[in-house]
C-alpha cells in the first residue's frame, strides 16, 4: 500500500467512521421505508394474491381507501344506489363527509356563510337526508299522497322555512342565495313581526317569496351591487347568441334552477323547482326581458283547495346584455297558484308548502314532466268547463231573450218563457275573477253560478203556456264540434218541463251566433221542439251581441 | 444530464424484465423514493404486477413524460383514449398496481373510470358488473331499498 501523506491519512481516519455511520443510517432508512410500504400495502398484496385466483374482478378485493376514493367520485343517486348493494358499501355510503361534499357541490348555496347556522342547527339527521329529500323532484300523480300528509297542522310561521336557491348555467352555478324565513315582499304598513300583523299578512296578502327583485328605478343604482354579486361566480355570458328564438332555446337548454325548501323544525326538505324551465319566453313589453318558469305541482288536501292541486311557480326574469350575452337577473321569486291560476294567500301557502315536503319524489324527469302535463290538461279542462258554463249562462239569457222576443213578435203559438224569479233576469256580465281573465263570466241565477256540477246544470225555470202537441225547432246560435254538454233546465212542478240544451261546439271566441244549435223543450214524455223564424234568429243575434260587448 | 439516461430495471411477478428510463420510472412515487434512497441500482422486483399490466403502466407514464409540453386538453384526451381501451378486469389490476407503485395521476384516472362505469346504475346492475355479493337479509334489503328508492325507482 502506498504511503499517504500525513494530512490525507488524517482525513481518511475521519472519513472511515463517518462513512460507516452514513451506511448504517441509510440501511435503517431503507429498512424502515421498505417495511413501511410493505405494511401499508400488505392488504393490497394479500388482496391481489387472492384476486389472482379469481378471474372475475371484485369490489371487495380492493382496499378500503381505493373504494372510498371511488365512492367520493360518485353522484348522489349512484351513491344511494351503491349503498343498496352490500353492507360494506352501505357502511361507506353512510359517511356524512361524502354527503356534505355532495350537498355543497350540488347546491353551492348550502356552503354559503348564511346557510351554516341553518343546516347544522336543524335536526336534519345529516346531509344524507337533506340530499335524499332535496335532489329528487316532487312528483304529483300519486293522489293517495294527499292522504299521507300530517292532518294536523301545527301553527306555521313563515319563519319556520328556509330556502336555498341556486341558478346554474351549463353546469356552472351563477347565483346562490339563502332565504331565512319568507321575507315580506310588499310594503305593508302592518308590523310583520307582531301576531296580528302576521295574521293579516297570512290572510290577505298574496304569498310571494322573493330572492331577488330589481325594480326599474333601482335598476341603475343597483347595477354596481349586482355586478359585484356576479363577480363572485365570474360574469356569465351565453355560449351561443342569435335570434330571440335561439336565445330562448339556449336559455331553456342551459339554465337550471333549484329551490330547496327546508323546514327548520322538522328538518324535512324538498325541492320546489323542476330544474329545467317549463317555459321560456321573451317579454317585449318590458324591455325585452326573458321570463323563465320553474316549479312543481303539489297535491293538497281537499280542505285546503277544492281541486286538490296547487302549482308552485318559480319565476325568474333576466336580461341579456351586450354582444357577449351577459345574463343579468332581475327577479327570482316563488308563489303558489291554484288550478284557476289565482294566487293563494299566505296562510294556505304555508300549509301547501308544508305538504310539499311530504310529497313523493322521483328522480325521473319524464314522470315529473308527465305530472306537469296532467296539471296543465286539468287546468285546460277546467277552463273549458268554465267556458261552457258561461256558454250555458249565455244561452239562458238567450232563452230569456226568446221570451222577450216571443212576446213582442208573437211568433209562436203563445209560448212565453220566463224565469222562476218571475221577472226578466238582468243580464249581468262581469270580468272573470281570475288573473287568467279569459272570456267573460255570466252569473244568471244565484243557484247556478258556483255550485254547478261539471256535467249538468239544473236551473229553475218556468215555462208558461205550454204549446200543444206540435213540435218545431229553434235554430240559432252557438256552437261546437263535440257533444260536450247536456244541460237540463227543470221546470217548476206545476208544469214539469225539461229543457235540454245541446251545445255541440265550444269555440275560442265564446258566443257567436253563426252556427246552429238545437233546443229541445221536452214535455214530460214527448219532445216539443221550438223553431225560430229567420226574423227571430236575427233578433237573438242582435240581443246577444248587445250583451257581449268585447267579442 | 446523466441521471435522465439512467435505466431502471423492473421485474414483474411473471418474470418479465423491463428497462425503463429514469424520467419515466420516477412517475411512480415509489420508484422515485427508491432511487432517492439509492436502492434502485439493481432490478426492482414487483411481486404483484404482471408483465402485461406493467407494460401498460409504463406506456401510460411514457405518454405523460412525452406529453409534458402538450396542452392540458390534449393530455386529457389521450388519458381518455388510454382508459377506454381497458376492460374492467384489467382496470382492477391497473388500480391495484397504480396504488402499489403510487402513480397518482393513473390512480385518479382509473378510479374515475370505475366511478363513471357505476354512474347511473341500479343496485342490481352494480352487483352484476362488479361481482358484489348481496349480504343483506331480505328485511334489511327492503328497508334500505325503501330508503334509497328515490335514486333508482324509475329504472325498475
Amino acid at each position: 500500500m502506498e504511503q499517504l501523506p500525513p494530512s490525507e491519512t488524517r482525513i481518511m481516519k475521519l472519513i472511515t467512521p463517518l462513512n460507516a455511520v452514513l451506511h448504517h443510517l441509510l440501511s435503517i432508512i431503507h429498512n424502515r421505508y421498505i417495511k413501511k410500504w410493505k405494511r401499508s400495502h400488505s392488504n393490497i398484496l394479500l388482496h391481489s394474491r387472492r384476486k389472482m385466483e379469481h378471474l372475475q374482478c371484485d369490489f371487495n378485493y380492493l382496499s378500503r381507501d381505493i373504494v372510498a376514493d371511488i365512492m367520493a367520485r360518485l353522484d348522489g343517486s349512484t351513491l344511494a344506489s351503491a349503498a343498496c348493494t352490500c353492507s360494506g358499501l352501505r357502511a361507506m355510503a353512510r359517511d356524512q363527509r361524502l354527503w356534505k361534499q355532495l350537498c355543497h357541490s350540488t347546491w353551492p348555496s348550502t356552503a354559503l356563510k348564511e346557510a351554516q347556522h341553518l343546516l347544522p342547527s336543524s335536526p336534519t339527521g345529516g346531509f344524507r337526508r337533506f340530499y335524499a329529500d332535496s335532489y329528487p323532484l316532487i312528483l304529483h300523480g300519486a293522489h293517495e299522497d294527499a292522504y299521507n300528509f300530517p292532518t294536523h297542522h301545527p301553527y306555521m310561521s313563515p319563519f319556520n322555512f328556509a330556502s336555498f336557491i341556486d341558478v346554474y348555467y351549463r353546469e356552472k352555478c351563477v347565483i346562490s342565495g339563502v332565504l331565512d324565513g319568507i321575507p315580506r315582499t310588499t310594503n305593508f304598513s302592518q308590523d310583520y313581526e307582531t301576531a296580528t300583523g302576521l295574521m293579516s299578512w297570512l290572510m290577505n296578502c298574496p304569498f310571494k317569496a322573493v330572492l331577488l327583485h330589481v325594480s326599474h328605478e333601482e335598476d341603475i343604482e343597483d347595477r354596481d351591487e349586482l355586478q359585484s354579486a356576479d363577480d363572485e361566480y365570474g360574469s356569465v355570458s351565453l355560449e351561443q347568441m342569435g335570434e330571440p328564438k335561439d336565445l330562448c332555446d339556449e336559455l331553456k337548454e342551459g339554465i337550471r334552477l333549484s329551490w330547496v325548501l327546508l323546514d327548520k323544525k322538522s328538518g324535512k326538505a324538498g325541492n320546489l323547482s323542476s330544474w329545467k324551465p317549463w317555459l321560456v319566453k321573451k317579454i317585449w313589453a318590458t324591455d325585452g326581458e326573458y321570463v323563465l318558469h320553474f316549479g312543481c305541482i303539489i297535491p293538497v288536501q281537499e280542505s285546503v283547495l277544492p281541486h286538490k292541486l296547487a302549482k308552485c311557480l318559480i319565476v325568474a326574469r333576466c336580461n341579456i346584455e351586450g354582444k357577449q350575452g351577459n345574463l343579468r337577473w332581475k327577479e327570482i321569486s316563488m308563489h303558489i297558484e291554484d288550478t284557476n291560476g289565482a294566487c293563494i294567500n299566505g296562510g294556505k301557502s304555508l300549509i301547501i308548502l308544508n305538504q310539499a315536503l311530504y310529497c313523493s319524489r322521483s328522480n325521473n324527469p319524464h314522470a315529473v314532466q308527465k305530472g306537469f302535463q296532467q296539471f296543465e290538461g286539468r287546468k285546460q279542462e277546467m277552463m273549458r268547463k268554465k267556458k261552457l258554463k258561461e256558454t250555458i249562462a249565455d244561452w239562458l239569457i238567450v232563452l230569456v231573450d226568446i221570451e222577450v222576443d216571443l212576446s213582442s213578435f208573437e211568433v209562436y203559438h203563445g209560448i212565453s218563457l220566463s224565469s222562476s224569479s218571475g221577472g226578466h233576469v238582468p243580464g249581468v256580465f262581469h270580468q272573470g275573477g281570475t288573473s287568467q281573465g279569459v272570456g267573460h263570466q255570466f252569473v244568471p241565477f244565484a243557484s247556478s253560478s258556483s255550485s254547478v256540477p261539471a256535467e249538468s246544470t239544473r236551473v229553475p225555470c218556468t215555462i208558461l203556456n205550454a204549446p200543444g202537441t206540435g213540435s218545431s225547432t229553434v235554430r240559432s246560435g252557438n256552437v261546437s264540434d263535440e257533444d260536450v254538454l247536456r244541460d237540463c233546465v227543470e221546470a217548476t212542478p206545476q208544469h214539469q218541463y225539461l229543457v235540454d240544451i245541446h251545445v255541440t261546439q265550444a269555440r275560442e271566441d265564446a258566443v257567436t251566433v253563426s252556427q246552429q244549435q238545437d233546443i229541445h223543450v221536452t214535455q214530460a214524455g214527448g219532445d216539443v221542439t221550438i223553431a225560430p223564424q229567420q226574423q227571430f234568429f236575427e233578433d237573438v243575434r242582435i240581443a246577444q251581441e248587445g250583451e257581449i260587448s268585447t267579442k | 444530464m446523466a441521471s435522465t439516461l439512467k435505466k431502471i430495471i423492473l421485474k414483474s411477478c411473471d418474470g418479465k424484465i423491463l428497462e425503463v428510463e429514469e424520467a419515466v420510472a420516477v412517475q411512480s412515487q415509489m420508484i422515485k423514493n427508491m432511487i432517492e434512497d439509492d436502492c434502485a441500482n439493481e432490478e426492482i422486483p414487483l411481486p404483484d404486477i404482471t408483465g402485461e399490466i406493467l407494460s401498460m403502466i409504463i406506456e401510460y407514464c411514457k405518454m405523460h413524460v412525452d406529453g409534458e409540453n402538450n396542452s392540458n386538453n390534449e393530455l386529457i384526451a389521450r388519458d381518455a383514449d388510454f382508459i377506454t381501451r381497458v376492460d374492467l378486469n384489467t382496470l382492477y389490476y391497473l388500480i391495484v398496481a397504480a396504488n402499489f407503485l403510487n402513480v397518482k395521476s393513473l390512480l385518479d384516472l382509473t378510479c374515475q373510470r370505475v366511478a363513471d362505469i357505476i354512474k347511473g346504475k341500479s343496485p342490481e346492475e352494480i352487483r352484476l358488473t362488479f361481482n358484489i355479493k348481496n349480504d343483506f337479509t331480505p328485511e334489511e334489503e327492503e328497508e334500505i331499498r325503501k330508503k334509497n328508492a328515490w335514486a333508482f325507482d324509475y329504472k325498475d
